[in-house]
This record gives C-alpha cells, sequence and structure tokens, in this order.
C-alpha cells in the first residue's frame, strides 16, 4: 500500500510542474499597411504582448499561418515572399535577402497581374506555400517565442506597385495562462 | 527522453513489485468507449476514445490495470477576419500504460469505487506537425457494479490526464469512459 502512495505522489509532482498551462491562439494584423512596397518590401514590427496576455509565459509554439489582401497596381503579376527575423533594421529588399538572420515562412504567392487586381490569400492557400519544416521551423519557434520579431514581405517584382491591405499573422502556442 | 524512461521504469518496476508479493485475487478484460475532452486548449475539440484494459486484482483493495486506448483529438474550426471559418484537423493519440487503482474489487458483487493513478506513453499525430510520443500521467475515479450473477460489469470512470511538452507546456484532458468488464475464473 505504500508504494502506492509513493507512486501517486511521484505522478503528482511531475504533473504538478506543468499543470498551470493552456493552449491559446493569438491574431497579429499588421498596423503598417495600406503602405506601398518600399524597396521592394514592408516590414511590420511585431510585439506580441500586444496581442496576448500570455506573451510573456510562451512555453511553445505548435503553428504558424497566416492570410492577407494584397493589392497588385501593376500590369504583370509578381511575386510575394515572406520572413521573420529579430533584426528589424533592415529598409530594402536586398538587405533582406543578404541577410543570413532572416528565415522564410512562405514563398512563392504569385498574385494576378494588375492593375487593380485584389488578391485573396486564405489561410487553407497559404498552408501550401509555407516553410515550416525542419531546422528553419525550428528557428521561427525560437525567435516568435521571444515575443519580438519583425516581418518582411518581399516581391519579386521591381519596382513594386501595390499595397498590403490588410494581413493577420496566427500564432498558436502553449503558454502559462 | 532518459528522464521519462527513468520515471516509467521506476513506476513500472514499483507496481510490479507490489503484484509479486502480493495474491492475484482475479483478473478481467474491459472494453471501454467514451470522450476526451480537451482542457484549456483552443486548437483543439472532444472526440472519441476507446480501448481496453487488462484489470488485476492484487489484494482487496489494490488493483493494477495495464490498458491500451485510441483517441481522437476533434477538429476545430478558427474563425478569422479574412479567411473567415477554417477547420484544421485535430489528430490521434495511441495511447499505453499502467493504472494502479485503490478502492472496491472490480470483480466483486454489487457497487464498487477505486482511484487510480497511472502512466502511459501517448503517441500524438496531428495535421502538419511532427508526431510527438510523450509520457503522461492519469488520476482518477472509477465506479462500478456487477451484474448479478454474471461475471460481467459495467463500470464508469472519469480521469485527468496531463501530458508534459517539451519547454513545460502540457496537454491536458478530461477522459470520461464506460466500460464492460469480464471477469475471468471464479
Amino acid at each position: 500500500m505504500k508504494r502506492i502512495y509513493q507512486i501517486l505522489a511521484l505522478v503528482s509532482l511531475v504533473a504538478a510542474g506543468c499543470i498551470l498551462s493552456g493552449t491559446f491562439v493569438a491574431e497579429v494584423e499588421f498596423v503598417d499597411v495600406n503602405t506601398n512596397f518600399t524597396n521592394g518590401m514592408i516590414k511590420e514590427i511585431v510585439k506580441l504582448s500586444d496581442y496576448t496576455d500570455h506573451a510573456e509565459d510562451i512555453q511553445r509554439i505548435e503553428r504558424l499561418d497566416l492570410e492577407a489582401i494584397v493589392v497588385n497596381a501593376q500590369a504583370t503579376a509578381c511575386s510575394l515572399d515572406v520572413y521573420v527575423s529579430a533584426d528589424s533594421t533592415f529598409t530594402s529588399k536586398a538587405q533582406v535577402e543578404a541577410s543570413t538572420n532572416k528565415y522564410p515562412v512562405l514563398l512563392n504567392y504569385v498574385t494576378k497581374p494588375g492593375p487593380g487586381s485584389t488578391d485573396t490569400l486564405t489561410i487553407l492557400e497559404a498552408q501550401t506555400l509555407l516553410q515550416l519544416t525542419g531546422s528553419n521551423w525550428d528557428s521561427i519557434k525560437s525567435l516568435l517565442e521571444t515575443g519580438l520579431f519583425t516581418v518582411y514581405v518581399t516581391s519579386t517584382a521591381t519596382p513594386v506597385s501595390g499595397q498590403i491591405t490588410r494581413a493577420i499573422i496566427i500564432i498558436t502556442f502553449t503558454a502559462k495562462p | 527522453m532518459i528522464k521519462r524512461c527513468i520515471v516509467f521504469g521506476c513506476v513500472l518496476l514499483l507496481s510490479l513489485t507490489g503484484a509479486a508479493e502480493a495474491k492475484m485475487l482475479g483478473f478481467g478484460l474491459s472494453a471501454f468507449y467514451g470522450v476526451n475532452i480537451p482542457l484549456v486548449q483552443d486548437d483543439a475539440e472532444s472526440g472519441p476514445i476507446y480501448g481496453l484494459r487488462a484489470p488485476l486484482q492484487m489484494t482487496g483493495s489494490l488493483r493494477l490495470e495495464p490498458w491500451f486506448s485510441m483517441a481522437t483529438i476533434g477538429d476545430y474550426d478558427l474563425v478569422t477576419p479574412i479567411s473567415g471559418t477554417t477547420t484544421f484537423e485535430g489528430g490521434d493519440i495511441t495511447s499505453f500504460g499502467l493504472n494502479a487503482l485503490l478502492g472496491s474489487p472490480f470483480n466483486g458483487p454489487g457497487f464498487s469505487i477505486a482511484f487510480l493513478g497511472g502512466i502511459g506513453s501517448h503517441k500524438m499525430e496531428r495535421e502538419n506537425a511532427d508526431t510527438d510520443t510523450r509520457v503522461g500521467y492519469n488520476l482518477g475515479v472509477d465506479m462500478g457494479i456487477g451484474l448479478g450473477s454474471l461475471p460481467l460489469s459495467l463500470s464508469a470512470r472519469g480521469e485527468g490526464l496531463v501530458i508534459p511538452l517539451d519547454g513545460g507546456g502540457s496537454r491536458k484532458s478530461a477522459l470520461v469512459t464506460g466500460a464492460l468488464t469480464y471477469k475471468f475464473g471464479k
């Protein structure tokens, strides 16, 4: 009988260490939208604590999704890429692409030809283009867990004429409540 | 991983040592079915759980119970401003483990009640995520009733399950199941 109590005590102790946690979803909506691409990119600095009460207690990133509405103001289609980085100082597409301190989230989203066409990138469409595998995903998770990162959207077209009118990143994470 | 194996091994060793010292009074086979209810998980909904247990009555109050189960994490809907409602596939959890129960014997006549603690291995498979196998811990209560002279009993069980994850978080669920148990021998 004493052994059973010892087992139950052991189980309780191990479980208690992680019992106060939950899985939550944060929707991070870009603030700096409706601006034209500057030097081939759009930048958004994200401070997660602005979007969730649990930013200080993130224990694990579960998944990452995104959705957006893009207006292409030029006659030809263009391809958009999305990166995240701990560095918020890049001021051009060239700097983003040259940096080793960035991780691709989504690559090769091709818009419709314009001018004035509107593309809606849904969560399900974005999933087919996400690059969230292997060490790249591990690096992105580590970056997101810090609660402060910068999102860069770059375009293959040069010069870029168009806007992101709305963009949302959805982060699912485990944290202490 | 090594730490988890050590904990799992210790619990198993203690249980088997107890089993060896105790006199086994009976054994049976249970089929159970119920619902797996995720707790504090925005990315999961309830789903069915079913499986088998093999209760071994060691003494008048101690029961050991190896078990195997398969559970479904229910699909969940995410409502967002641009995409509207997106349904994500929940996933599956395949588990096995060992429970220790203290209380009335499962194979006696009339009403029985027992409190349980257990440990198990849980293999979690989800869409767009790596398969994750973790050690989990469960606590609960089991209430049953014998079916007269037949070697059968019905029982209902409520359990809390905690599966710790890397980084300190955990997946928690409430398990509510009903079981039909067949008692072998006398």
